[in-house]
């Protein structure tokens, strides 16, 4: 059975009425919660990082919710399905990837207000900052939110009931027009609302399946270990490293690099540093990282038990871990549990968990990207932050929904091609153009302008090259046009060569460009470090005893 | 550099220090469990426990690493700021206290 034929299966057979019951239950929810938590967003601070008032447990709820997506939510479990190892592997750099964050939780809540922008620019204030932080941004926002929506179109059309791409087109609109809707009525206050109730409902769905499997197996990991190897493609290779690229050298290598990439990546993107900023306290940041990485641990060891038991049930695994099919797998155990496990109700929980899960980190991407395109480059980098607030508030209520509605018409045209590919374009921009823009800004004191702005530009400008000449684009069966080939890059992951020139790029414009004198960032750097280990409160403090 | 914004001596140099031991740990660990088939190869799938395997083994090793490793950069992180606090201050401006 393939991957499509799996979802067939389960579009065939979940026809109840209760899984739409579910959507609309978490529509009616969703609708409620925005009204009540977003609408009272007036100013910028509120809108943004709602009001820096976030406590630790309220932002680490919010921060899982916007680690995980419903890739991360599909994928995972399809990868473990599919290659066993290769897929635990990645589960764990899910959770990896916050440690990142960890490091960098205070000084970017304490430097800059609001944006990616406002913190890569605390030092230099120049408008370049600003727009390279834009482009980083909506080169990371844009092309994973359009997967978010394909994908979360693809499942909820299998859930529903319904099946093919026309089906898949109109979930997709319909999550996103939710999208859309949530994005421009709450602003971040709004969103973290629904980022904790994504948290609960999905933690809540996934520990009842992952009952379920432990149930079916009778609490026996051996034998349901035992079963997954058996179900698996290749039950001699299944618990070894190789089954998602290849066993030789190069996919062992690939493996690494994929790993590495989502460990440096995955926890800078833009809606995350918002998310940070949300945080009371540069301690309090901190900790609800802290706290947010216990609770990916637990999201991913649910998801390996769960990727086992799709393998054990038999479940047709996908051809590729970066197919939009991987979905197929955990869709395929629901429907097995289903029978035993509740019926409707377990399907009708997972279709809440979907819709929840794909709406809420794409609203999440549209409000970071939204705030780059208003506040980076409308409010700073054209008129030098002379704008008023309320209009800035009110461009922010145009300018997201008009991200949104870009990001829907580019999922819905992309249905049915194969744009897996660009969520590992987002997060190789993300590692190559973010973080080392970031670390030098934060933390290297002859980091100059031109440094921010190279390592941006060079990070995501050779990353987005290597991807459009590697075999996701071409010369592949699975790649996006399979039918010519102009690839000569050899693989699927731009980290290993992307990340190291946004570091190089950075480094070595620094260099060149403060010849011949210090450079006058090197002052502000003081304070940039002052404000990265000290709240205000605290500093003020200090300062008058 | 305006007074308001200086932090107290020692500070900016003992947060870099629990900074960089954290980062010099997670991420040693981290790159070199993710090399690790290079060099092994299909090793990392031997049965070492019934069907439990010496990759799962080293998956769980990592997971209590991550855990620890944050645990720790968090309080020490907790405890270096609160040493720079004037006394009689630190508690009172501890985040979350006053809530």
């Amino acid at each position: 059975m393939t991957a499509a034929a799996a979802v067939q299966t389960v579009a065939a057979t979940a026809t109840d009425a209760a899984p739409l019951v579910a959507f609309l239950l978490v529509v009616s929810v969703t609708l409620l919660l925005c009204f009540l938590f977003g609408l009272d967003s007036e100013g910028t601070d509120d809108l943004y990082v709602a009001g820096r008032s976030l406590r630790p447990w309220r932002n680490a709820f919010a921060l899982t919710g916007d680690a995980i997506s419903v890739l991360t939510l599909l994928s995972t479990t399809g990868l473990v399905a599919l290659a066993g190892y290769d897929g635990m592997a990645m589960a764990a750099c899910t959770a990896g990837a916050l440690g990142v964050l960890l490091v960098l939780a205070r000084p970017v809540r304490n430097v800059g207000s609001f944006t990616l922008g406002d913190t890569l620019d605390a030092r230099f204030r120049h408008r370049s900052i600003r727009w390279a932080a834009a482009v980083a941004t909506l080169g990371v926002c844009l092309p994973m939110a359009v997967v978010q929506l394909t994908a979360a179109g693809y499942a909820a059309a299998a859930l529903l009931g319904l099946s093919g791409t026309a089906a898949g087109q109109v979930c997709t609109v319909f999550i996103g027009s939710m999208m859309i809707c949530a994005a421009a009525l709450t602003g971040m206050r709004g969103n973290t609302m629904l980022q904790i109730a994504k948290t609960v409902t999905l933690f809540a769905c996934m520990g009842l399946l992952v009952l379920a499997v432990l149930t079916r197996w009778e609490w026996s990991p051996d034998r349901l270990l035992a079963d997954a190897r058996a179900g698996s493609l290749d039950s001699e290779r299944y618990f070894a490293p190789g089954m998602l690229f290849s066993s030789d050298a190069a996919g062992r290598f690939e493996l690494v690099a994929a790993q590495l990439t989502i460990m440096l990546g995955a926890a800078v993107m833009p809606h995350m540093i918002m998310r940070v900023k949300a945080a009371e306290h540069g301690a309090s940041a901190r900790r609800s990282v802290f706290f947010a990485i216990a609770m990916t641990g637990v999201f991913c060891v649910m998801a390996v038990v769960l990727g086992l038991g799709s393998s054990a049930v038999g479940a047709e695994a996908p051809t590729s871990g970066f197919d939009p099919q991987s979905a197929a797998a955990l869709l395929s155990l629901v429907n097995s549990l289903a029978t035993e496990w509740g019926g409707d109700l377990l399907l009708a929980m997972t279709v809440s968990a979907v819709f929840l899960t794909s709406m809420t980190v794409v609203a999440a991407l549209a409000l970071s990207a939204g705030a780059a395109v208003v506040h980076d480059v409308w409010v700073q980098g054209v008129r030098g932050g002379a704008v008023a607030a309320g209009a800035e508030v009110k461009a922010m209520r145009w300018a997201t929904p008009l991200v949104g509605v870009l990001a829907v018409t580019l999922a819905v045209v992309a249905q049915s091609w194969n744009i897996q590919f660009l969520t590992q374009a987002a997060v190789g921009a993300s590692a190559s153009a973010i973080l080392p823009a970031l670390v030098f800004a934060l933390f290297w004191k002859k980091c100059t302008r031109a440094g921010i702005v190279w390592s941006v530009y060079a990070g995501f400008g050779s990353c987005l090259l290597l991807q459009f000449f590697g075999p996701a684009v071409s010369g592949t069966p699975g790649a996006l046009f399979p039918a010519v080939d102009f690839a000569w890059y050899p693989f699927d992951t731009t980290g290993p060569v992307s990340i190291p020139v946004g570091f190089v790029a950075g480094w070595a414009a620094s260099r060149l460009s403060s010849r011949g004198g210090r450079p006058e960032s090197e002052d502000r750097y003081a304070d940039v470090a002052a404000r990265a280990v000290l709240d205000q409160e605290n500093r003020q403090l200090v300062s008058r005893t | 550099m305006s007074e308001e914004t200086a932090a107290p001596p020692g500070l900016r140099a003992a947060a870099e220090r629990v900074r960089r031991r954290f980062t010099r740990v997670h991420f040693t660990t981290w790159v070199a469990v993710s090399a690790l088939p290079l060099v092994t190869g299909s090793l990392l799938g031997t049965p070492v426990w019934g069907e439990v395997t010496l990759g799962m083994l080293m998956f769980v090793a990592l997971a209590a690493e991550l855990l620890v490793s944050a645990w720790w950069f968090d309080r020490a992180s907790r405890k270096v700021w609160q040493s720079a606090m004037p006394a009689g201050h630190a508690d009172a401006t501890a985040p979350g206290s006053h809530r």
